[in-house]
């Protein structure tokens, strides 16, 4: 059975690339638009990995990292952002909020691709 | 502070505010076009993909084990045919050497049989004369009347039997004759059309080895353009990116003339004294966000070039593949009728016409020879009748001399008579062993045709229907490939056209990026005057330079450090933040965007 895969990022046209280079690499994809959408829907489904970007519209990626954290179901997932943001105090946040990785925008799909096998195991 | 400064405050400030108009719809425009640009990309991917799976396929279908296995057999079908078609053909020369060979001994057996005639006619003039002799001498030559009895007698079985065999031996000659027409029309038509034939699929074979080389270095260029068509798709994702990346940098661009626009307006026209240093931020501020904004417009535009770039290489790719494949199976004329496995279906089915022809031509030659056989036997009953006759002749010639020498003096006639006899039965002898040696010797040669298995025809027939057996089922799978081979390139045809087409008509109507470009275009401007007007009235201050060290560290993109570096450089300053941020940032082997904690 495919590996389910969350991505959050309020640029539809990201969640568009994010979801077809994981669907063309076998992969399950569920969207959310920003981190409140992101989060209430981590609240009821369980997920195998978390892509998150940064800033977001109702709550950032690093609220969101927290909050699933936080939660139950899928407190132990690999989260990775996936952000244009590029600054070490900005990754340093992330790390400490309990992000497993960082891509900085733009992502080349082998690249994505390489990191979610990697993380999943 | 002069006022007309002041006022020109004012008029900058009202400037701007179409600016962040422009850039905010620059911002909230695009997404739509780029959402649809993404969905066609995945549409092409698919379609892409299914391209290079039928590509593949083909492939396989042409150099696949398959196919392989079925050249294989092929070649051994040909190598049994040729074998067996080799084995007719001096079977076919063999025949007719035995049978001109037997022609030459028939036509030996005619003098002797001559002979017999002649036998016939000297016995018939014998017995009227020892008839004559007998009544001549009346009493005396009583005995010789039953003489001359048997020697009537035995002239006509000389006679019937000459005859049987002079038929038995016409008949032989004709039929020999007829089967001699048919080997050699055999031999002239249908060996050589099969041979023909024969080397046509031999040269097809080696095209079809030489189509399965052309087709497996076809698979690998199908997988060399297959794995560019998924760079081109990868640069494709990588590009429609910087929609949101561009987006977030004319925000941020928005967002420092939005901070200005309010500071110049909560700083004049009340505050005189401030003027200058507010035209010299307007001036900073402007210059850098010019840079900014001209860079995000400019990696927009390199972006969707990068994008029209890789649908279009996408697109003629997959129809290099679609030609490559056809070019490759199809030949030149590209018509599916003169496709190899078409033409070799065709020499297949023409080959197993001919061979049920050689087949056909070598049993009723197996059957001519078996009639010859036996009209042999029957020959070799009439020579030993007459070797009888010519037993039964000596005797009667013994007897008449006996009887001859009992008359006495007056019986000299009569001994002169039963001496011709006997000269008669050892010319029989003579003439019966020179037919007799003869028929033996075609009877030789006929054993040896037997022993060549020229009679068994049961053999041949079973190895040709093995063949035809072998031939039709290599036929139903050649129909088999050719039919799935067209049914392929039809749909790789078609996909690849209508994928090419498609991308053409999205590519031909992408224009986003012009747009962006002339807006910018406008925004940027207006920016240029307004610093440069701002420039002119307050140059750049060794404050703007300090700053220019400061202002760095709030940028949260690389581009934008890197404009801002760029900057900082025109005006003399060297920051080395971007250096330290490369040097802390963990180049892994995911590449250098890529951290995991």
């Amino acid at each position: 059975m495919a590996k389910l895969i969350m991505t959050a990022d309020d640029s539809a046209s990201v969640r568009q690339m994010v979801s077809f280079t994981l669907k063309q690499a076998g992969y399950d994809v569920v969207e959310a638009v920003d981190g409140k959408d992101a989060l209430t829907k981590l609240g009821t489904q369980k997920v195998d990995m978390l892509i998150t970007d940064l800033n977001m519209p109702n709550l950032d990626g690093i609220g969101l990292i927290k909050g699933v954290r936080g939660g139950a179901l899928n407190k132990f997932i690999p989260i990775v952002m996936l952000t244009t943001e590029s600054q070490e105090s900005r990754k340093s946040e992330g790390k400490a909020a309990g992000a497993t990785g960082w891509i900085v925008k733009p992502f080349k799909p082998e690249q994505l691709i390489a990191v979610v096998k990697k993380v999943l195991g | 502070m002069p006022p007309h400064l002041c006022n020109q405050v004012v008029q900058w400030s009202s400037s701007l505010t179409p600016v962040i108009q422009i850039l905010q719809r620059l911002a909230g425009s695009t997404e739509d076009q780029f959402l649809e640009l993404g969905g066609k990309l995945q549409d092409f991917a698919i379609r892409s993909s299914k391209i290079s799976s039928v590509s593949n396929e083909l492939v396989e279908l042409v150099a696949g084990s398959e196919s392989s296995q079925l050249t294989e057999r092929l070649r051994r079908l040909f190598s049994d045919m040729n074998d067996y078609l080799e084995r007719v053909n001096t079977q076919g020369t063999q025949s007719c050497s035995t049978l001109e060979q037997i022609m030459v001994q028939l036509d030996r057996v005619i003098q002797p049989l001559e002979g017999f005639q002649k036998m016939d006619k000297a016995l018939r003039m014998l017995s009227i004369s020892t008839k004559i002799e007998s009544a001549r001498l009346g009493e005396l030559g009583a005995g010789f009347t039953t003489l001359a009895m048997d020697v009537e007698k035995l002239s006509q079985t000389v006679s019937e039997k000459s005859a049987g065999i002079m038929i038995q031996r016409q008949s032989l000659a004709q039929l020999i004759s007829n089967n001699l027409q048919m080997v050699r029309t055999t031999e002239e038509h249908h060996y050589t059309d099969a041979h023909k034939i024969l080397t046509a699929v031999g040269n097809n074979l080696e095209t079809l080895a030489d189509l399965n080389t052309t087709c497996s270095a076809t698979g690998n260029q199908v997988a060399v353009i297959s794995e560019q068509i998924a760079s081109d798709i990868g640069a494709v994702v990588g590009s429609m990116q910087f929609h949101d990346i561009t987006r977030q940098q004319i925000e941020h661009v928005i967002e420092a003339l939005e901070k200005l626009l309010q500071h110049t307006c909560s700083n004049t026209p009340s505050n005189d004294d401030a003027c200058p240093a507010v035209v010299a931020e307007i001036g900073d501020i402007c210059e850098l966000q010019t840079a900014q904004t001209r860079h995000a417009a400019d990696q927009l535009a390199k972006a969707t070039n990068t994008i029209l770039d890789s649908l279009r290489d996408i697109g003629s790719k997959q129809t290099q593949i679609s030609l490559e494949l056809q070019q490759a199976l199809m030949g030149n004329s590209g018509s599916a009728e003169v496709s190899l496995l078409v033409t070799m279906e065709k020499e297949m089915h023409q080959v197993t016409l001919i061979l049920q022809n050689c087949e056909k031509a070598d049993h009723e030659l197996a059957t001519a020879m078996q009639r010859v056989t036996g009209t042999m036997a029957e020959i070799g009953g009439f020579v030993s009748d007459i070797e009888a006759v010519g037993s039964e002749i000596d005797l009667i010639a013994l007897n008449a001399q006996i009887k001859a020498a009992h008359t006495g003096p007056q019986g000299a006639a009569l001994g002169v008579l039963a001496e011709a006899i006997k000269r008669l039965s050892l010319e029989a002898v003579v003439q019966t062993e020179a037919v007799s040696s003869t028929l033996q010797a075609i009877n030789g040669i006929t054993a040896s045709m037997a022993d060549q298995n020229f009679l068994e025809a049961g053999d041949s027939s079973q190895q040709v229907s093995e063949m035809e057996q072998e031939a039709q089922q290599i036929i139903s799978s050649l129909s088999a490939i050719n039919r799935s081979l067209l049914q392929q390139l039809s749909i790789l045809a078609s996909t690849a056209e209508s994928l090419s087409e498609e991308i053409n008509l999205t590519t031909s109507n992408i224009h986003v990026h012009e747009e962006i470009q002339q807006q910018t275009e406008q925004a940027v401007q207006t920016l240029e005057q307004i610093y440069t007007e701002a420039r002119a009235q307050v140059p750049a201050s060794s404050e703007f330079r300090d700053n220019l060290r400061h202002m760095e560290q709030r940028y949260t993109m690389e581009s934008e450090r890197m404009i801002h570096e760029m900057m900082a450089a025109r005006h003399g300053v060297q920051l080395s933040l971007q250096k330290q941020q490369a040097s802390t940032s963990s180049d892994s082997e995911y590449g250098d965007n890529v951290d995991l904690f």
